[in-house]
């Protein structure tokens, strides 16, 4: 299983900096989430990051056409992908998070409609087809690209409802999920199901475990872990949060307090057991243990994403290091 | 006088961050990296061509607050910026009717078109300005309207 590094784009590191480091410490992947009102643009911080390396993909994880015209995402696919050279950059797809498309007014009624018609979209557009295509979320009326084609642009769709996970795994080159450990397991059953139902049930296909990581060097340090397991519960969908069979009636009161009075206080409200369940933490041997254990799940590829830890350069590099030696 | 260079972004970048450097090394002031719904992202290629020169200015548009948001635009030069220092320019306007028809986006707004750019403009600065701010590195960012 190879180690991959997260980080989104409203994060507080020097992302320039990160991009070298990251590719110095061994990791294979720089997965850049797509904070939509961070102050910096995904497409141009993977750029950045392909410009600082030579050997680690890059990968989007993720960027919604709810947000983005479907050509856009195209050229700026293709556009990565020249830069990077070798295949080093993956798009990842999908709807969104919950609380940044309702903070634009954004709603969907189909989601597996919208990531099927964009997934096939964006590889016509690719392979130079001139489309003319109209639904409710896309409409292109004789379009055809000029750039640069005949390159090949994985796509992975970072989904979490049991529609989309099969989805994935008939439409995708590979899968990124997140969510509690119950909830992985069924998850990843259930992009198999899909594996199985696609054209080519033999392709290589990747799957990708983002769960909050946490290095924890000292007691106090397990209020950062609270903090960051109230915050994903926040934005988990009720049908994953039974996947998962958490207490639903404890997260529906982690969220109203997050809503009235803000994550220090919802952070009060999160269970030992949701913990355990919700997010990685401890010393570097520790986390590289709970790794091991998503790959007997069946995951190919691990981010250590944020919050890392209290410092978090010194996570990243402890943690990296802990991985070498372990594998 | 500035005296500058308007890239072909049909190019390869690689063909793209060659011109880039050899017209650094003559001593042009600025290039210019147009963008359209059918060609190369221009943000990226003006990525590409700012981390392969030092000092060389890149313009970059006409981008269409049509096709994104002006806090998109915004996010893309605060990154810009932040990589490679304060050596951007933008240009925003309408864009091409008939190519942004293509991609399904319609060049109307109830408040009139020229009042859209000139809001998106501000809306662009001001987003630009607190980003940077916040990130303390250089803010400086030539906004045009065309």
């Amino acid at each position: 299983m190879l180690l991959d590094l997260g980080v989104t784009s409203g994060t507080s590191l020097n992302v320039v900096r990160l991009s070298g480091l990251a590719q110095k410490l061994g990791f294979h992947c720089l997965w850049i989430g797509e904070d939509i009102h961070a102050r910096r643009d995904v497409f141009t911080l993977a750029s950045t990051a392909l410009l600082q390396t030579s050997k680690i993909k890059v990968g989007i994880g993720i960027t919604s056409p709810l947000i983005r015209n479907v050509s856009s995402i195209a050229r700026a696919s293709v556009t990565l992908t020249e830069i990077g050279g070798d295949d080093r950059f993956i798009l990842g797809l999908g709807v969104g998070g919950l609380q940044d498309l309702a903070k634009l007014g954004v709603s969907v009624d189909k989601p597996d409609v919208l990531l099927r018609d964009a997934v096939d979209l964006l590889r016509r557009m690719w392979r130079g087809e001139t489309i003319t295509f109209k639904s409710g979320h896309f409409k292109l009326e004789h379009y055809y690209t000029r750039y640069g084609l005949g390159y090949h642009v994985p796509i992975f769709l970072g989904v979490r409802g049991p529609k989309l996970l099969e989805l994935a795994g008939e439409i995708a080159d590979g899968v990124i999920i997140s969510g509690p450990k119950k909830y992985l397991r069924k998850a990843i059953g259930l992009v198999k199901k899909g594996i199985g139902r696609s054209e080519n049930p033999k392709k290589a296909f990747r799957f990708v475990v983002w769960v909050p990581t946490i290095l924890t060097e000292r007691k106090l340090d397990v209020n950062l872990v609270k903090k960051s397991v109230a915050f994903v519960l926040t934005d988990t969908p009720r049908n994953v949060l039974e996947m998962a069979e958490l207490n639903i009636d404890r997260v529906e009161r982690i969220k109203q307090a997050f809503e009235r009075l803000g994550l220090a206080r919802a952070s009060r409200l999160v269970t030992d057991e949701l913990i355990q369940e919700t997010a990685m933490h401890g010393s570097p041997q520790q986390l590289c243990k709970a790794f091991e254990s998503l790959e007997n799940l069946g995951a190919d590829e691990v981010v250590f994403g944020p919050p890392y830890g209290v410092n978090k350069e010194r996570a990243i590099v402890r943690l990296s290091r802990a991985w070498r030696s372990h594998v | 006088m500035n005296f500058g260079l308007g890239l072909n972004v049909n190019e390869t970048i690689r063909e793209i961050v060659k011109k880039c450097i050899h017209a650094e090394q003559l001593g042009l002031d600025y290039v210019w990296v147009a963008d359209a719904p059918a060609q190369r992202y221009a943000l990226i290629v003006a990525s590409a061509v700012a981390a392969s020169t030092k000092k060389l200015h890149v313009g970059v548009g006409l981008l269409s607050p049509f096709l994104y948001t002006p806090e998109q635009i915004a996010n893309g030069f605060s990154m810009l910026v932040e990589a490679y220092g304060s050596r951007f320019e933008l240009c925003i306007g309408p864009g091409d009717r008939n190519q942004l028809r293509r991609v399904g986006v319609s060049l109307f707004h109830p408040q009139g078109i020229a009042n859209y750019i000139l809001d998106s403009k501000r809306e662009i600065e001001k987003g630009f300005a607190k980003k940077t701010s916040k990130a303390r590195f250089g803010s400086e960012l030539k906004v045009q309207e065309c």
